[in-house]
């Protein structure tokens, strides 16, 4: 460094540098050496303490690759390979990408000017140097680059862990053989399906083989969204199964949700509770007997396709000493058996007004089932959940769905032992 | 985490060295991977140079043995020495998975 | 209800939020003001405001905060050097863009604007380029930074909520009160996560045949997953029904119950027992759980047996039960991996480091002729975070359970 530099170095004072940018690693590039000497001399006089060089455009991307520096001081004038081109190709290249380039240069033209800024500089900064505008231009590039990554470090941290949650939620709803079991032995066909609005849900939904082709069926709709209401579920979900496992065969569905509340109740925290409805259905008589606890009461489609008249009960947890009662509803032979949450209502719902929305929701679920009908008059489940999934493109689930239909055959026999 | 596999002999032999915990979950995806295309039906994960496992370390070798045995092969663990012999003792993990001394 | 805020959109660029930014041009010259108001609206940017003095522009700001300050430096009363330094006193615009624009060009002008907090400088006349480019940069900065800060909000919210959802799981102190009344036993308890959320979980329970319940779970892992576990087994347990087993008969029943709901590679690690105050000792089974450590001022300190099969992994396993005798004034120490798994000195601790630290604590104790087990356990947490307090790599949870000397019945 000649000494005119070193005196200007020594003559500038600067103001103090947060202790975490000092170890930024910043890769500076001249192909002219006392520049970056001269460069190296401020930014190390304001306490950056990594400090590289680089004295050529290829060099410059060599070291950049090598190092990952936070921060790139570019000259655009230099042989060979100009600094435009070391910004192009590092903005095409992966890793360094995104590595703010502060750009010094001469040019005083609107045109070059412009393009050093289209081809990706970060910053432009005036030769000769301006020692406290050059740290300050680095200092806050840093500062952003910083709050960037560690903001970006938690994103991912949380992605992964919300990804791992969620595939123990899949593992939670019924695996396709407990499915196919079903099918096998009541002769109906079985689909089930939860989607989440956010990264992980409070519904769910769930199917269990009984005795004589019989089978149990249930959709919870916790309170809330995101992760508490998850954990909510979680409980839920593990008192269900406990409840289920204990109860001896013949437990209605009344008896057996009444069960679940008393236990559910005493696990949470104020202001927690869950809609469900849970039921068995009987193949012999073609019935689906069930209790409600707050949830949508269950719709069917088909030859006397009907909507029960029967009040939604109070929600799981509100009240430990609530008991259930037992309702039910005849599947017609071909017809189809439908139990939802509130979000399939929301995702048909004309904008009516909330307190409208429970009577409209039927209504407007009963013409979804009309619409997709076939000409035989019946509801194919798979025909219905490819229609619902169409109108999950147009609108964003404002709360997770679930869905859960039972198809009865048509050559089931009506009616059935008394 | 490091680890080498040698396929030559008549098992396939898996070498881990260094520390086996929650952060070499991706890295050990992968092994398992290999260790599926492996030609060998009989494999062998030698602990010799392994210093340290952690809970999630243990969960891997559980999975692997699992994988494994979805395609009816033999997973066996060899010479655990210091931390990693003494965390697979309290697991009582020989119940499970054979563990050659 | 109120939608979720939308989720970032990182790639692609500004979209809607870059038309949208609301832009603030500070001049005293009306042309000036024309001129970039013009420029910028040009580029696609549809909201923006002006102000031809100082005060104005900083009671409209105020008002509504912008997303981007372009400012003038030489106006009459307030300088822009003077309004840049008043806002970025302000917490709340400590972080908005300014951008000076101005036709001083001295080194020293320069200096001053940066030292007062300005983001940018351009100098007069306007390089059309160049001002729509760093305008550009800033607002996609800001709204990169939005965007992340919102959802790292948005999921801390949840995720402090989810961690006192968990602390409340854990036996409450009137809980204990009742314990130490019915059998006689105290417990004393540190619970760290090391992260919001964690996937240890302990529970007590007095028992109708007099008995003390106590038992100690670690889930493998760490984070959201593992506590999810927790969540479940604290439903579960709730309702279990202990009378009358044997702690390796509740274990094995217990692992029964697990095995269908953790996938392959998940388990959990569990010391289960019941102190019975009558005949004073501890019964545990262990599935792979730590050793429990006995001591007190009869007792020379004891690690107990703890090998047995993680819960979780195999259905049908049988587990062995142990016994730990607790003298009056005696104390039984359990605690998570964390305890001993942890890099103290340069070295990992271990059971014996564990045991060492406990004899000495003990004797210290002694020593000085208190018992204090919550003091104890402050000092146990402080030795494995070390002398620079760094966080811990996995849950730390630890349990003193102290055999109280008078036992009223």
């Amino acid at each position: 460094m000649t000494l005119a530099g070193a005196a200007a170095v020594s003559a500038t004072e600067f103001a103090a540098l947060p202790d975490a940018l000092k170890g930024s690693t910043i890769l500076v590039v001249d192909d002219n050496s006392f520049n970056r000497t001269m460069i190296g001399a401020l930014l190390g006089k304001a306490g950056f303490n990594r400090l590289h060089y680089a004295a050529s455009g290829i060099e410059a991307l060599q070291q950049a690759a090598h190092l990952r520096p936070d921060l790139i001081i570019l000259d655009i004038m230099m042989p060979g390979m100009d600094g435009t081109e070391v910004l192009r190709r590092l903005r095409a290249e992966g890793e360094e990408r995104d590595v703010p380039v502060l750009v010094q240069t001469g040019l005083t033209g609107s045109r070059e000017r412009g393009e050093i800024f289209e081809n990706g500089a970060t910053d432009l900064i005036n030769k000769p140097i301006n020692p406290q505008e050059l740290v300050s231009r680095v200092a806050i590039h840093l500062q952003n680059r910083l709050l960037i990554n560690d903001l970006r470090a938690y994103r991912q941290r949380l992605e992964t862990e919300l990804m791992l949650a969620r595939s123990v939620f899949e593992h939670l709803m019924p695996p396709e053989r407990v499915i196919a079991g079903i099918t096998e032995a009541s002769g109906c066909r079985l689909f089930g399906r939860t989607e989440a609005s956010q990264d992980l849900g409070g519904d769910l939904w769930g199917a269990l083989p009984l005795e004589e082709g019989k089978f149990a069926l249930f959709v919870a709709d916790v309170a809330g969204r995101g992760i508490t209401a998850a954990l909510v579920a979680l409980r839920l979900h593990t008192v269900l199964r406990t409840v289920a496992m204990r109860s001896p065969p013949g437990t209605s569905p009344g008896e057996f949700l009444t069960g679940v509340n008393a236990d559910f109740a005493a696990l949470l925290d104020p202001g927690q509770y869950a809609t469900v409805i849970a039921g068995i259905y009987d193949p012999r008589d073609g019935f689906f007997y069930y209790a409600l606890a707050g949830a949508n009461a269950p719709l069917t489609y088909g030859d006397a396709g009907s909507t029960p008249d029967v009040l939604p009960g109070m929600a799981l947890g509100l009240a430990p000493e609530t008991r259930y009662e037992t309702h039910r509803i005849a599947v017609p032979p071909g017809g189809l058996l439908l139990l939802y949450s509130n979000a399939l209502a929301d995702l048909l719902a004309s904008p009516a007004p909330e307190a409208e929305r429970h009577e409209n929701g039927e209504r407007d679920i009963l013409n979804l089932l009309a619409s997709v009908a076939e000409p035989d008059g019946h509801v194919r489940a798979a025909t219905l959940m490819e229609r619902i999934g169409q109108l999950r493109t147009h609108q964003r689930l404002e709360d997770d769905l679930t869905i859960v239909c039972v198809e009865r055959p048509a050559d089931a026999q009506t009616g059935g032992p008394a | 985490m490091d680890y080498s596999i040698d396929s030559a002999g008549e098992k396939t032999v898996i070498a881990l060295k260094g520390r086996l915990t929650f952060t070499d979950h991706a890295s050990f995806r992968d092994l398992i991977k290999k260790m599926l295309d492996a030609p060998h039906s009989d494999q062998v994960i030698d602990l010799s140079a392994l210093d340290f496992v952690d809970s999630a370390g243990l969960g891997m070798l559980l999975i692997a043995r699992e994988e494994l045995h979805g395609r009816d092969a033999h997973l066996s663990l060899a010479h655990p020495h210091g931390q990693v012999r003494q965390v697979l003792n309290v697991a009582h993990l020989s119940k499970i998975i054979e563990i050659v001394e | 209800m109120t939608g979720a805020p939308a989720m970032p959109q990182e790639e692609g660029g500004l979209g809607l939020n870059y038309s949208n930014a609301r832009i603030m041009v500070v001049d005293d010259n009306q042309l000036n003001i024309t001129l970039i108001s013009a420029l910028l609206r040009k580029s696609g940017l549809r909201n923006i405001e002006t102000a031809a003095n100082s005060e104005e522009a900083l009671h409209r700001i105020e008002a509504a905060p912008p997303d981007l300050l372009l400012l003038d430096i030489m106006m009459p009363g307030l300088s822009g050097f003077d309004v840049c330094a008043l806002l970025r006193k302000d917490p709340r615009f400590a972080t908005l863009p300014i951008i000076m624009q101005t036709a001083l060009n001295r080194p020293e002008d320069r200096a001053h604007a940066f030292s007062v907090g300005a983001t940018d400088y351009i100098v007069k006349p306007l390089n059309p380029a160049e001002l729509l480019a760093r305008v550009r940069i800033h607002l996609e900065n800001q709204a990169l930074i939005r965007d992340l800060s919102l959802y790292r909000r948005r999921t801390s919210r949840e995720l402090e909520m989810a961690r006192s959802m968990q602390i409340r799981m854990l036996p409450s102190l009137g809980e204990r009160q009742v314990m130490a009344e019915r059998c006689g036993l105290s417990v004393s308890a540190r619970f760290e996560p090391s992260s919001e959320l964690g996937g240890d979980f302990w529970g007590m329970q007095p028992l109708d045949d007099g008995r003390a319940l106590v038992y100690l779970m670690d889930f493998s892992g760490h984070g959201l997953n593992a506590a999810l576990n927790t969540f479940r087994v604290h439903a579960m347990l709730r309702n279990w029904d202990f009378q009358g087993k044997t702690p390796a008969g509740a274990l094995s029943e217990l692992n029964d119950a697990l095995c269908p709901l953790l996938p392959s590679g998940q388990f959990a690690t569990m010391l289960l027992g019941y102190f019975d105050p009558e005949s004073g000792g501890f019964s545990y089974a262990s599935a792979a759980g730590t050793a429990p450590i006995a001591l007190g001022p009869t007792l020379k300190p004891t690690c107990g047996p703890n090998a047995g099969l993680p819960l979780g992994i195999v259905p049908n396993v049988t587990y062995d039960d142990h016994r730990l005798e607790l003298p009056p004034g005696s104390c039984l120490l359990l605690y998570s991996d964390a305890a001993i798994e942890t890099e103290v000195d340069g070295t990992l601790w271990g059971e014996e480091g564990l045991l060492d630290f406990t004899i000495g604590e003990c004797e210290r104790q002694m020593a000085l002729g208190s018992h204090d087990p919550e003091e104890f356990l402050t000092r146990l947490s402080r030795r494995l975070h070390g002398p620079r307090a760094q966080p811990l790599t996995d849950d730390l949870t630890a349990l003193m359970l102290t055999r109280n000397i008078d036992v009223a019945h």
